[in-house]
C-alpha cells in the first residue's frame, strides 16, 4: 500500500541519494517506486527540478474572496501536497459508510517524481483579500502584445498549482485530490494538461514543431544563474519565490508540417537535426546574430549578450500539449505550454515577448491562446504554509471569519 | 499576414545577389540547405506566365481600392461597404508577392490586434468603422494612406525576383492563410466576407500550380494530378456557398460547413507543399 512508501524512503536516508538538483535519484537509479523530489526546502519545488515528463497546470478563483479563505486552503494544500509528493495517500480509509479521503487511483504507483508548486495570480493582492498593499512591484498585469488571441476563461485566476510528475495518473490524482481539498474555499477556472518526451541522457527535449527546444536553459543546478535570474529577494515574503509565466501557443503545426525544411530552419534559426544554430555546426555552439536571418525565432528570443540582453535569461519549463481538435476546422488544438520561472517579468519575459510579437517569423505558425502569471512564494520548513510570510505582514486581518469547507478527514491531524 | 513568404524572401534575396542585382552580402556560407542550389535559376516562361497574371492583380488592386477609397473619403457608408469585398479581392489573390519584397502586410491587411492600435491601418480598420462604427468619420486619412500602400504593393510586385520555387511556396502559403485564419472565420469579422477572401486566395494558389504546371508535368506528372483533383475538389465545396454573384456571409456557415472546407483545403495543401522541392530552381 501507498502508505509504506513514505517509510520506504525515509529509511534510505536522503543525503546518500540526493541529486545535484534536489531529487532523489530514483529514476534513474532505484526505479519508480522510490522515486520521490523533496517538498520542503528554500525554494518550492518543481521549479529548478529537472523536467518530469507530465504536467497539469490549473487555475482556480478563490470564493469567498476573504484573506482566511485563502490562507486556510493554503495550509490544507500546503499539508496535502507534503503528503502526495512523498507518496502517502491523502488520507487514511476511515469508516466505511464514509467515501474515502483519497480517491486511489494513485495507489500502487509510486510518487513518480511528483512535485506540487503553488502561486498567487494578482487578483490576490485586492482589497478584497486585504492584500492590496502587498502587491510586488514585478507582479505587473502583462501588457496586450500584437497577434495574441487570448481567452479569458483559459487564463489568470487567483491560484495555480502547477502538478508535474512522471507518471501521468500520479499527477492527475494529485490534481484531483487537490480540487477536493479546496471544495468550499476554490473552484477550477482552468486546467492545461502536457506532455514532454524526453531524450536518453541529458539530450534537449524537442517541441511539436520538431526543433530542440531549450538549448540554452538556465539550469536548475546552476546555483549561481538561478539566484541571478530565478530567485526573486523582495518584498520580504517573495525571498526565494519566483515570477511563473504561462503561456498557451498553438502551433498551427498544419501549416507548419507542409513547409519547406529549409524554410523552418530559416526560421527558428537552428538546424532541425542536430539543434546547431545556423553557421554552427554543434547544438551548443554559440548562436551569431549576424549569421540568422532578421526574423529567426532563437535571434530574436537569445538572451544575447552582445546585445545586452543577458539579463533576460529565464528557466522554461514548458510542456507540449495536445488539446484535440479545433472544433471550427477539425485541425489539431496542440501546441506550447510555455512556462518560464523570472524573478522579474519586467526585465525577462516581457522585453523578450515584446521582440517575438514584433518580429518573431514563426508567428505566422503561432497563435498565444492563453496567458497568466503568478507569484510563486518561497519554499517552506517542515510544518510551514506556502505563502505563510504573506498573511503573517499583511496589516490588518482581513476577514476573520471563515466557513471552513465540509470535508471528510482533517488531514492535518494524520501522522 | 503571410509570414511564410519570409523564408522565402532570403530565397528572393539570394537570387538577387547570384544574379549580382546588388544585396552585397554572401548568406551561402550560413544559409539553410538548399539556397544557393535553388538561386542559379531564374526565369523562364512559367516565370512570365505567373509575372504576367501577378501584374494584372496587381492593376486590379490599384483601381478597385482607388474606387472603394473614394467612397470611404466622401462619406458615403453604403456605397463603400458594398465595394470592401470585392476591393480585397486582387490583393487577396497575390498578396504573397507584394509581402515578400514591400513588407506591406500589416499596413495593408492587419486585423485589430495584430498590431499596436495606433499603427493600425488598412482595410481591416476600415471595415471596422463601417460595420461597427458604422460609418466613415476618421477614416480619410485611412483611406488615402490605403491608396499609397497598394500603390508600393504594385511596385513590390513589378519588381519581385521570381522563381519557380518562390511561387510554389507562394501557392502553398495562400492555403495556409485560408487553413490557419479564413476558415475560422477571424479575418473579416465585422464585415463577415470572408469567403470572398477565400475564394480570392484559392484562384491566386491556383493560377501559380497553373503556371507551374508544364514544369511538374515534367518532374512529377502525379503530384500534378494530384494538385488539380483536389483544387477541384475545393472549389466544389466553395461554391455550395455562392449567392447572387458573391458568397454568403460567413455566419450562415455551420462548423460542418467549416470543417468540411478546412479539411479540403489542408488536403489540398499537402500536396501544394511538395510543389517547391519538385520544381527546378
Amino acid at each position: 500500500m501507498t502508505v509504506t512508501r513514505g517509510r520506504f524512503l525515509a529509511g534510505l536516508g536522503a543525503a546518500g541519494l540526493l541529486g545535484s538538483g534536489g531529487v532523489l535519484l530514483g529514476r534513474a537509479a532505484a526505479g519508480g517506486e522510490a522515486a520521490t523530489v523533496p517538498f520542503r526546502g528554500p525554494h518550492q519545488a518543481g521549479i529548478a527540478t529537472p523536467q518530469q515528463d507530465h504536467l497539469l497546470l490549473v487555475a482556480f478563483d478563490v470564493a469567498p474572496r476573504r484573506r482566511e479563505t485563502l490562507r486556510v486552503l493554503m495550509e490544507d494544500w500546503t499539508e496535502l501536497a507534503a503528503r502526495l509528493t512523498a507518496g502517502d495517500p491523502a488520507g487514511p480509509e476511515g469508516a466505511a459508510l464514509a467515501p474515502p479521503a483519497d480517491t486511489g487511483e494513485a495507489g500502487e504507483l509510486g510518487p513518480g517524481l511528483l512535485t506540487i508548486t503553488f502561486g498567487l495570480g494578482s487578483g490576490v493582492f485586492s482589497r478584497e483579500f486585504g492584500l492590496d498593499g502587498m502587491r510586488p512591484a514585478a507582479m505587473v498585469d502583462l501588457p496586450a502584445f500584437p497577434g495574441e488571441r487570448l481567452d479569458a476563461a483559459r487564463s489568470g485566476g487567483d491560484v495555480c498549482v502547477q502538478v508535474c510528475g512522471d507518471d501521468p495518473q500520479v499527477v492527475f490524482h494529485a490534481l484531483r485530490n487537490l480540487i477536493r481539498v479546496a471544495r468550499g474555499a476554490a473552484g477550477v477556472r482552468w486546467v492545461q494538461r502536457g506532455f514532454l518526451g524526453r531524450p536518453a541522457g541529458d539530450g534537449t527535449p524537442r517541441n511539436l514543431m520538431g526543433f530542440r527546444d531549450g538549448t540554452n536553459n538556465v539550469r536548475g543546478d546552476d546555483a549561481a544563474a538561478m539566484a541571478e535570474h530565478v530567485w526573486a529577494d523582495a518584498p520580504g515574503w517573495m525571498d526565494g519565490g519566483t515570477y511563473l509565466v504561462m503561456r498557451r501557443i498553438r502551433i498551427l503545426v498544419e501549416a507548419w508540417d507542409r513547409t519547406g525544411l529549409q524554410e523552418q530552419e530559416l526560421l527558428v534559426g537552428r538546424r532541425r537535426a542536430s539543434g546547431a544554430p545556423i553557421g554552427g555546426t554543434r547544438e551548443r555552439d554559440p548562436v551569431v546574430a549576424g549569421r540568422l536571418d532578421p526574423r529567426a525565432h532563437v535571434r530574436l528570443a537569445s538572451p544575447d549578450a552582445a546585445a545586452g540582453r543577458a539579463s533576460e535569461r529565464m528557466l522554461r519549463r514548458g510542456y507540449n500539449f495536445a488539446d484535440g481538435l479545433d472544433p471550427r476546422t477539425g485541425q489539431l488544438d496542440a501546441g506550447l505550454v510555455f512556462i518560464a520561472f523570472n524573478r522579474d517579468p519586467r526585465e525577462q519575459f516581457v522585453p523578450v515577448q515584446r521582440r517575438l510579437a514584433a518580429s518573431d517569423g514563426l508567428n505566422e505558425y503561432l497563435v498565444h491562446t492563453a496567458s497568466a502569471l503568478f507569484c510563486v512564494p518561497p519554499g517552506t520548513g517542515p510544518g510551514e504554509t506556502v505563502g505563510a510570510a504573506l498573511f503573517a505582514s499583511a496589516r490588518g486581518s482581513g476577514s476573520s471569519w471563515v466557513r471552513r469547507p465540509d470535508r471528510v478527514p482533517d488531514i492535518r491531524h494524520q501522522p | 499576414m503571410t509570414g511564410w513568404m519570409r523564408g522565402s524572401t532570403a530565397v528572393l534575396l539570394a537570387a538577387a545577389a547570384a544574379m549580382g542585382t546588388g544585396c552585397g552580402s554572401d548568406r551561402s556560407a550560413d544559409a539553410p540547405a538548399g539556397t544557393t542550389a535553388r538561386a542559379a535559376v531564374a526565369t523562364g516562361p512559367a516565370v512570365e506566365r505567373y509575372r504576367a497574371y501577378a501584374m494584372r492583380q496587381a492593376d486590379l488592386m490599384v483601381v478597385r481600392t482607388d474606387a472603394f477609397a473614394a467612397e470611404v473619403i466622401a462619406g458615403r457608408t453604403a456605397a463603400a461597404k458594398a465595394m470592401f469585398a470585392t476591393a480585397r479581392e486582387p490583393w487577396e489573390r497575390i498578396e504573397p508577392i507584394a509581402e515578400a519584397v514591400g513588407g506591406l502586410d500589416p499596413a495593408i491587411d492587419a486585423r485589430e490586434g495584430d498590431v499596436p492600435a495606433a499603427e493600425w491601418t488598412g482595410f481591416h480598420r476600415i471595415e471596422r468603422a463601417l460595420w461597427v462604427e458604422g460609418g466613415t468619420a476618421g477614416m480619410a486619412p485611412v483611406a488615402r494612406r490605403l491608396r499609397r500602400d497598394v500603390r508600393r504593393a504594385r511596385a513590390a510586385v513589378r519588381d519581385a525576383a521570381l522563381t519557380p520555387v518562390s511561387i510554389a511556396q507562394g501557392a502553398k502559403g495562400l492555403l495556409d492563410e485560408v487553413a490557419a485564419t479564413k476558415v475560422t472565420g477571424e479575418e473579416n469579422r465585422y464585415a463577415r466576407t470572408d469567403l470572398w477572401d477565400i475564394a480570392a486566395n484559392l484562384e491566386g494558389s491556383r493560377r501559380a500550380y497553373t503556371a507551374l504546371r508544364p514544369l511538374l508535368a515534367a518532374s512529377d506528372p502525379a503530384l500534378s494530378d494530384e494538385i488539380a483533383t483536389r483544387f477541384a475538389a475545393v472549389e466544389r465545396e466553395l461554391a455550395r456557398h455562392r449567392s447572387r454573384g458573391g458568397y454568403v456571409t460567413f455566419d450562415r456557415l455551420s462548423q460542418r460547413d467549416t470543417r468540411a472546407l478546412a479539411r479540403l483545403v489542408d488536403d489540398l495543401a499537402e500536396p501544394v507543399g511538395a510543389m517547391a522541392a519538385a520544381v527546378p530552381g
